[in-house]
């Protein structure tokens, strides 16, 4: 399917909205790889990536008919899969918590993902995002991988600019000390 | 994949954040590989979704309850839920503290009573029940006491209301309802000393023929009493 340009993506919008459902995959079809490489940079596990982007193109879904049509979709988008991650994550600690407790050995979700290389640079770059808090990896992924501006990150995540702007250089800085560490221990 | 490190010997942290960054949206940007499975199974679900309106409604408050959930700081939420259960506790406790509370409890019970009795009258055995089954204060139960009148008795009515200690004597309180020739109407009436009267076509105050006459009536206007024994 081809890439849907500005204009014809608005139309297919609004089409969804009035409940066209072959307007809602191509919607779908577009956002879906996105979606999919946000969460799964969130969550860095593949099966709870895919559920969080269930969850999320579901709500939207649901909610469409309510979506301003002057608003901007990506930040709304983005903000109900930002949510299911979260969401996701919580869960992901509670039953953490709950096997450290245990005596069932602890499954790290965090540790397996197949698309994640096992070796090189790459490697390190997943690492160390992973190592990051979750609002900065967050607000460094919209800002540098999905190419949002300030006041869209503000929408999707609720957080004021000047407080995504410093989680952005925090994620940065942390990026870059862990991975110039990589780089010595290579 | 990239496997180039982007530090070199001699790269200084700072100087080379452009670098870095390139190096690592190289990593981060390319898409995964769908499956269309995934996608098939969203469109699928989305097809034959079908929700109660109370599936309905519980996702209309997701939003919100993820807005609550990760948006407002954990101290906010603590005291905003502090504050609500204050709230709550107070407006129980003046449900269960108020003199009216047994009102809502105890069901109002029509009063069976011969259309022609000459006074108003309530059934002690009922409004015992009541107070069984309300579980109310026994001062605080209203007791349906029924007024009726004669037609004979006022032959230019066409409207009868009763007025007395009971509604502030508000002529608009309590209308009579006329039926096979009698007027009457069913009022809640705490136990006690009553005085009351009828007022024919909004103007003309009557005492009750068949009741005792107060001697004690306000206004100086005709005026009846009853007594209404507790339970």
């Amino acid at each position: 399917m081809q890439p849907l340009d500005a204009g014809t993506l608005h139309l297919v919008l609004m089409q969804a909205r009035q409940g066209d459902r072959t307007s809602f995959a191509r919607l779908v079809e577009h956002y879906y790889p996105r979606a999919l490489r946000f969460a799964m940079q969130m969550l860095h596990h593949r099966e709870d990536a895919e559920e969080a982007v269930q969850d999320a193109f579901i709500r939207v879904h649901d909610n469409l008919a309510r979506f301003r049509e002057d608003a901007p979709f990506d930040p709304w988008f983005f903000r109900i899969l930002g949510n299911r991650c979260r969401t996701l994550m919580a869960k992901r600690k509670r039953r953490h918590e709950v096997l450290e407790y245990g005596d069932l050995p602890y499954d790290a979700a965090s540790e397996d993902s197949a698309d994640i290389p096992d070796a090189g640079f790459a490697r390190d770059v997943h690492a160390a995002l992973a190592s990051l808090p979750p609002e900065q990896r967050e607000a460094f992924l919209l800002r540098h991988v999905n190419d949002m501006d300030y006041e869209e990150m503000a929408i999707v995540t609720g957080a004021k600019g000047s407080t995504l702007r410093m989680r952005v250089k925090r994620a940065i800085d942390t990026l870059r000390v862990r991975l110039r560490e990589g780089a010595i221990h290579e | 994949m990239n496997n180039q490190t982007p530090f070199g010997p001699g790269l200084e942290p700072g100087a080379d954040d452009d670098r870095l960054l390139r190096q690592v949206r190289a990593v981060l940007t390319p898409m995964p590989e769908v499956d269309r499975r995934a996608i098939a199974d969203i469109l699928n679900a989305v097809a034959h979704r079908k929700r109660t309106p109370w599936q309905r409604f519980v996702a209309r408050l997701e939003p919100l309850a993820e807005w609550w959930q990760f948006s407002v700081p954990p101290v906010a939420r603590g005291a905003s839920l502090a504050a609500g259960a204050l709230l709550v506790g107070f407006m129980a406790r003046g449900v269960i503290m108020s003199p009216n509370a047994s009102v809502g409890v105890a069901p109002t019970l029509a009063v069976q009573t011969d259309s022609q009795a000459t006074v108003p009258v309530a059934d002690p055995m009922r409004t015992t029940l009541q107070t069984v089954e309300g579980g109310a204060d026994v001062s605080a139960l209203r007791i349906p006491t029924q007024f009726v009148l004669d037609a004979r008795d006022v032959p230019t009515a066409s409207r009868v209301s009763i007025v007395g200690d009971f509604n502030d004597w508000d002529v608009s309180n309590a209308p009579l309802v006329l039926d096979r020739g009698v007027w009457s109407v069913t009022v809640p009436l705490p136990p006690g000393r009553h005085v009351y009267s009828f007022v024919v076509n909004g103007e003309t105050w009557v005492a009750d023929p068949r009741a005792a006459e107060a001697t004690d009536a306000d206004f100086g206007r005709p005026g009846s009493v009853i007594i209404v024994q507790n339970p």
